[in-house]
């Protein structure tokens, strides 16, 4: 964990509200990890509104470079996608645990629903750099909100559902992820604590020993582990998102 | 330049710490999750998390709300309990150059007291905050800190239960802290520090429901800096005047030098950094710099001159 103040090298917006920032973190690019996120400042030096800072998991790494995947939803984020190039950007990471896949693993199954897709993509790309088949299921509401597929690595297999049925019937992760189950060495979720149950409840083999992690997310306040704000029960006691998680064996989630 | 302060001078339980600055309970947990980061080794002291008795598990979720400049926070003094704070942490503080502060939270006169005595003679223990003023616990900090009976009471229990520096931490929820004030300084503490957090609310308005979840939280932050601040002047006159020997420590929305300066020439001894932890674990060294730089600025050589340099 290090304070970092980058230098933001481009703020490419995707579409309307949806916006990649690459930023120069040689340190950052170095230490992260997929899973791991960084705590980014979202308001002007010197000014304390909004006050807290706001979690983003690096999306992807080229050389030197960090990027990340914004999607303004509120007062900070909207402040983060107005900055220009050259404006610094003041950040604390990497934080908390990432993803561990087990050992001798050659197929990787990725599962999100909606903007849960950014706690994956950098495991994408790590994944598919050691020569995994990766493929990622996503569902979205409507396909506009959809994943710009063009971000993933091209050896990663993109499959996307979408729940209002504008492509066809109307499917979900729960009708789909079956024929994908059996094919994977591991499934890493980035979905809602709810959706992550269903899906346990639903499929045996989500309940196999290792087999599944997912990402639990929620709003934080420090990052460090040290205000106690986002204590998750699990059945292996209480556990901190922040410093312990945010990613957790699937086994140990609880009802929230 | 001087920058040394000593609370409660003259008496025996005196603590010296190397300059006015510490970090506030709660808001640096046990001051190893950042102790490079912050760098904590510069610091005047570091004050606990709440402990208390027993462990506790805490509040339900969502513990906290952020609000225009500010934090709502109902944790619920989730902590590990005093006996494993000192066996898994105290040794680690018995190697350190600054002193660390326990902050402690009873339900009862008795078990304040029996936190006290628990700390008593532990190495790397250099003194005690008693909370009474903690808002989140029903059976807790509500009923003691806001009665200077209350205050009274447990403040006497602490005393008679420890040699080691006493500091009654109170609520601004009375309104007026002087009584309390006043109080914990007649019951034999050697400094009062002020404010907590002030209690309040906000609403969910899909669930229809208060925020935190625990129905009310304590609002912290740059919000609350204005109140904080005519707080510490106020009791600050009122000790100088009753009781001179007891020290005033200010909390309440500090983010940088400047904001610390106001507490200090308010009449602080020194003062905590809270919730700005959060934002950057490096605040308690940026504002050490900044009072250092003011100094010299102003051709300052001992802090002692500032303190209270805007009392009437």
């Amino acid at each position: 964990m290090r304070l970092y103040r980058a230098t933001l090298a481009e703020n490419r917006m995707l579409r309307q509200g949806l916006h990649l920032l690459e930023l120069e973190a040689p340190a950052l690019a170095q230490a992260v990890r997929p899973g791991q996120y960084c705590m980014v400042r979202c308001a002007e030096e010197g000014s304390f509104d909004p006050l807290l800072r706001r979690p983003f998991f690096v999306h992807s790494i080229e050389g030197e470079r960090c990027r990340i995947l914004l999607q303004v939803r509120g007062r900070g984020t909207a402040w983060l996608a107005r900055r220009s190039t050259g404006e610094k950007l003041d950040l604390l990471g990497p934080l908390g645990q990432g993803w561990r896949l087990p050992p001798r693993l050659s197929t990787l199954l990725l599962v999100a629903e909606g903007f849960g897709v950014v706690t994956l993509a950098l495991l994408a790309q790590r994944a598919s750099e050691q020569g995994l088949a990766v493929t990622l299921v996503q569902e979205v509401t409507q396909l506009p909100e959809g994943y710009p597929a063009a971000l993933l690595p091209e050896e990663v297999e993109y499959h996307l559902v979408t729940s209002d049925g504008g492509a066809g019937q109307q499917r979900t992760l729960l009708t789909v992820l079956g024929d994908y189950l059996s094919w994977a060495d591991a499934v890493c979720l980035g979905v809602s604590r709810e959706t992550a149950l269903q899906l346990r409840r639903r499929f045996e083999r989500l309940r196999r020993p290792g087999f599944a992690q997912v990402a639990v997310l929620q709003p934080l306040v420090c990052g460090t582990g040290t205000c106690l704000a986002c204590a998750l029960e699990t059945s292996r006691g209480p556990r901190l998102i922040c410093q312990e998680g945010p990613i957790f064996d699937l086994q140990i989630l609880m009802q929230g | 330049m001087r920058l040394t302060v000593e609370l409660a001078a003259g008496r025996k339980s005196s603590l010296l710490l190397r300059n006015p600055v510490m970090l506030a309970a709660g808001t640096c947990g046990y001051g190893l999750e950042y102790a490079r980061i912050a760098e904590i080794e510069r610091l005047g002291a570091i004050v606990s998390k709440g402990t208390t008795l027993r462990p506790r598990r805490g509040n339900a979720q969502p513990r906290t709300r952020e609000v225009a400049a500010g934090l709502l926070n109902a944790i619920g003094l989730q902590n590990p309990g005093i006996e494993t704070v000192i066996r898994r942490y105290a040794p680690i503080w018995s190697t350190w150059q600054t002193p660390v502060i326990v902050n402690i939270a009873g339900e009862t006169v008795e078990e304040f007291a029996e936190l006290a005595q628990r700390l008593e003679g532990v190495p790397g223990v250099a003194g005690i905050e008693v909370n009474v003023s903690c808002p989140n616990v029903r059976a807790g900090g509500r009923v003691f800190g806001e009665s200077p009976e209350a205050v009274a009471a447990v403040t006497a229990a602490v005393r008679q239960s420890t040699t080691l520096p006493v500091i009654v931490k109170l609520s601004p929820n009375t309104g007026d802290a002087r009584p309390t004030a006043l109080a914990a300084a007649e019951a034999g503490a050697d400094a009062v520090s002020l404010i907590n957090t002030l209690t309040g609310m906000d609403i969910d308005l899909e669930a229809r429901r208060p925020l935190p979840a625990h129905g009310t939280g304590g609002l912290s932050g740059p919000a609350i800096r204005p109140l904080a601040l005519r707080m510490v002047y106020e009791v600050a006159c009122e000790l100088r005047e009753r009781q001179p020997g007891v020290a005033v420590i200010g909390i309440g929305g500090i983010t940088s030098a400047s904001d610390a300066l106001a507490f200090i020439m308010a009449g602080a001894v020194a003062v905590q950094i809270g919730t700005a932890n959060f934002v950057n674990p490096r605040t308690g060294v940026l504002v050490l710099e900044g009072i250092e730089a003011f100094m010299r600025a102003h051709g300052i050589e001992n802090i002692a001159e500032l303190v209270g340099a805007a009392l009437p």
